[in-house]
């Protein structure tokens, strides 16, 4: 009898939780327009993971890193690949992708060791013809910092540069002299967060990843609600059975 | 006969503690009850050689699992369940007897259920897999997460039922953990940190009344894993709410290795006292560091160390002596 009923009052004191939790300790994922502005254009490069989806937990492998595109002019997005590490063995096994960035004349540019020259070396990959040339990183004239510092001197700031544990919310903030500027801010979970933000070339717009995994579009001075892309995936045999994560953005070109 | 029984009795008989009629009917009570020594070299063979293809299959897995297909996979994984399934259940048949690093048979089948148990969790895992990979069923990774958990919980309740050992005991909490987890991650997205830690100590508090009502044993071990639960929910709890508040948030985890003291001295449970005074360990020179200087909390943190370290031998001691006098 005395079991029957410390049973009893066990699930009563875990239905009050469960109710004190659901009422007060959950806070829903933020909710975003996910309608393209016709005044965003450009194209944004980013960085995927794929990863084999193993049978037997946990650890997953990655078995290749991509670099795609996506054209935001357009209604429909779609994906395309731009490079895999893959594709650059004949170069080197030692591609250092999480690296590249785009120069001025909106090429991609990624980093290496060359192990014949003994020497750190760069691909410049013309994103609009797909062709891989070789160089040596001292010619290289690269604006990676643009991404993070605009032509007006204004920095965007990093999830770790504006944490607050206690604030439960999420937002995009950047530094111009001594005064950090709020684009957009929201109510969100706590382990819910802004990474990899970088500027638009023209520094109006600034594009930024998420924890979920989206890809997220924000106007500086507020004229268009936050929009997430909805992003048709790109396809292939290679990879159809295995997960992909977006992991860091490189950068938006015109 | 176990040799120090039998050398236990002859001194009883010797001293006229038993006379020789309870002392022969002793031995023949041990003798008729026992299994024949040709039985006990028969089951611990077939234990020994349990063991050995259990091994050997172990060691063998790794080496071809790569080069076998799923439903190979999957076939191998069932049967070493139910050879372990099988193995544990006839060892705990076996007469009470150590066996390698095991103190008795009991112990023996409560490990073969454990690794069971896992063993188990696999085949689960690879039968919804195979499924999904095999036919037009997609079945959501957080509901394949539940089936799992489901089946594991019920499994291990089962199992604590029949054997009331402490792997099993483990294990159903853990499946517990995993199962509550497992809805909480379908039916409460994005729970605050708070929250967890609220679920967290409630399923420590829940354990905790279960052992008070003997519905757990070894009580030990309930009271352990309820109050080392407790312990973490509170603490991810006012490490969330009260971030901001360092003292207070000291000043109340102080106060709760406090009542963790008082309920072990209530409760006679030496591990609640354990993790109090861990507990008083760990935020005294806190709450010091946070109060005081820096150049004074050093010997401060010392003394106050030292005066926990002596309080639970003080303790410990008088426990002793109280066991010693009610035995």
């Amino acid at each position: 009898m005395k079991k029957k009923s410390t049973l009893v009052q066990s699930l009563l004191i875990l239905l009050i939780s469960v109710v004190l939790v659901a009422l007060y300790g959950v806070i829903p994922l933020p909710d975003y327009n996910t309608e393209i502005n016709n005044e965003i254009e450009g194209a944004i490069y980013y960085l995927v993971d794929i990863q084999s989806s193993n049978l037997i937990p946990p650890a997953p492998d990655i078995l290749d890193e991509c670099i795609f595109k996506i054209d935001i002019s357009i209604t429909k997005i779609k994906e395309t690949k731009v490079i895999c590490t893959s594709d650059l063995y004949q170069y080197s096994s030692d591609i250092y992708l999480n690296d590249s960035e785009i120069d001025e004349n909106q090429n991609i540019v990624i980093r290496y060791y060359d192990n014949v020259l003994n020497s750190q070396m760069a691909l410049i990959i013309d994103t609009k013809s797909n062709v891989t040339s070789k160089s040596k990183i001292e010619s290289l004239s690269t604006n990676q910092s643009m991404y993070e510092l605009n032509s007006r001197g204004e920095r965007l700031l990093s999830r770790w540069d504006m944490q607050d544990t206690s604030a439960r919310s999420a937002g995009i903030y950047y530094q111009k002299n001594s005064t950090i500027v709020e684009v957009f801010s929201i109510e969100a979970p706590t382990n819910y967060y802004f990474e990899s933000v970088k500027w638009a070339q023209d520094g109006e717009s600034i594009v930024a990843l998420d924890t979920e995994n989206d890809i997220i579009i924000f106007s500086k001075n507020k004229m268009f609600d936050p929009i997430k892309l909805i992003i048709d995936n790109y396809y292939s045999s290679e990879i159809e059975d295995d997960e992909r994560v977006i992991y860091q953005l490189i950068g938006w070109s015109n | 006969m176990d040799k120090k029984i039998k050398k236990f009795l002859d001194t009883l008989l010797e001293n006229e503690v038993l006379d020789q009629k309870v002392y022969q009917n002793i031995i023949d009570f041990e003798d008729n009850n026992n299994l024949s020594q040709k039985s006990k070299v028969a089951r611990a063979l077939t234990l020994i050689g349990g063991f050995f293809v259990l091994s050997g299959l172990l060691g063998t897995l790794p080496l071809i699992w790569a080069n076998l297909s799923y439903w190979a996979q999957l076939m191998l994984l069932i049967a070493t369940t139910w050879f372990l399934f099988y193995a544990a259940g006839y060892s705990q048949q076996i007469d009470k007897e150590k066996l390698f690093i095991f103190k008795s048979s009991e112990r023996i089948s409560s490990f073969l259920y454990l690794v069971s148990t896992v063993s188990l969790t696999a085949v689960i895992v690879f039968m919804l897999n195979i499924l999904e990979n095999t036919s037009s069923i997609n079945i959501p990774e957080d509901i394949a997460i539940l089936i799992t958990s489901t089946i594991v919980l019920i499994y291990s309740g089962y199992l604590y039922k029949v054997t009331f050992e402490i792997f099993q005991h483990v294990t159903l909490f853990y499946s517990l953990i995993f199962f509550l987890g497992s809805i909480g991650n379908l039916f409460l997205r994005n729970v605050e940190p708070w929250g967890i830690g609220l679920f967290i100590a409630t399923v420590g508090l829940i354990w905790g009344l279960n052992t008070y009502s003997n519905l757990l044993q070894p009580s030990w071990l309930g009271y352990f894993l309820s109050s080392i639960n407790v312990a973490i929910g509170f603490v991810a709890i006012i490490e969330d709410l009260l971030s901001d508040f360092e003292v207070i948030n000291i000043i109340i985890l102080i106060a709760g290795s406090l009542l963790y003291i008082w309920i072990s001295i209530q409760l006679s449970e030496q591990v609640i006292f354990y993790i109090g005074g861990l507990g008083l360990i760990i935020n005294l020179p806190r709450l010091i560091a946070e109060l005081l200087p820096n150049n004074i909390w050093p010997p401060l943190v010392l003394f106050l160390v030292g005066g926990v370290l002596v309080t639970v031998g003080l303790y410990l001691n008088s426990l002793r002596e109280t066991l010693g006098k009610d035995s």
